[in-house]
């Protein structure tokens, strides 16, 4: 019986792409199954937890439950870039698929490009920008965020902010 | 192995980092992993993090957890660029930093990072 002779350089060439489509099918079967509890989820992000105010990428785990299940408006509120995301986790095991059968890295050019990571960097900042800016106008920063802050917990417990 | 010399200049205070991060509502972070990730590109010889995805590295989770576990394997590089070979460990320490406090990991790379320019002039 003949068998192909598999490089190791094709062995991790092929493993990346398994351990990354798995990552992504577990991303996407978490979000599915977290969607009805991710309201009453803790506040696991350090910045929003200490200083009350959500970092550049806060909204991004509702915004994946309600995307996977086809509530594109609702994930658009918690995170207007979440589509974008949630579209490249899709993506990542047929383009895992393709590679491994043409045992070629298409997607290299795109992972490993700066132009594309600093164009991302702006469309992030800006993002973050508007909303800021939005809670900041509508004090909701104020009612919905800083009292949902760690640091405001440990204030109202130890008595010195009102409850 | 990779010449210091051509390792992009990215020197900054560790505290500082910790401040912007805090100051800039996480923005700052945002640009510190995607220089970050140039710098161990560069270190390592080889494409290790892909910069489009440090960006989301600064905050979010899981993902930061992971990409703190990618410096800490390329602390071996800078060890031996630096002549401190017990930074070869420091994988699972940042994974676990990066899991609950990612800005203290962040601190630890930037101070490893820094010694690699010791001796350098802008």
């Amino acid at each position: 019986m003949s068998s192909t002779k598999v490089e190791p350089s094709d062995r991790a060439f092929v493993r990346a792409r398994v351990i990354a489509s798995g990552a992504a099918v577990l991303v996407l079967g978490i979000s599915y199954a977290y969607a009805p509890y991710v309201h009453d989820g803790p506040v696991v992000c350090l910045l929003r937890g200490l200083v009350g105010i959500p970092c550049p990428s806060c909204g991004l785990t509702r915004a994946f439950c309600a995307l996977s299940h086809f509530e594109l408006r609702e994930a658009l509120r918690y995170h207007a870039l979440s589509p974008l995301l949630f579209a490249a986790v899709v993506a990542t095991p047929f383009v895992a698929a393709y590679e491994v059968a043409m045992r070629r890295p298409v997607s290299r050019p795109w992972l490993f490009s700066s132009k594309l990571a600093w164009g991302l960097a702006t469309l992030f900042l800006a993002h973050h920008v508007v909303r800021t800016a939005g809670w900041i106008s509508d004090f909701s920063v104020l009612d919905g965020y800083l009292r949902d802050s760690w640091t405001y917990a440990v204030l109202t417990s130890l008595g010195l902010l009102p409850g | 192995m990779v010449d210091r010399a051509n390792i992009p200049m990215f020197k900054n205070e560790p505290v500082l980092v910790l401040v912007l991060g805090f100051v800039s509502c996480g923005l700052y972070l945002i640009y510190w992993n995607i220089k970050m990730a140039e710098v161990i590109n560069a270190v390592s010889g080889r494409e290790v993090i892909s910069q489009p995805i440090a960006i989301l590295s600064g905050c979010c989770m899981p993902v930061n957890a992971y990409f703190y576990y990618l410096c800490g394997q390329s602390m071996d590089e800078v060890g031996k660029l630096t002549g401190k070979e017990k930074l070869a460990d420091q994988a699972m320490l940042l994974l676990i930093l990066g899991i609950f406090v990612p800005m203290v990991s962040a601190m630890i790379v930037q101070g490893h990072i820094n010694e690699l320019y010791e001796g350098r002039t802008v």
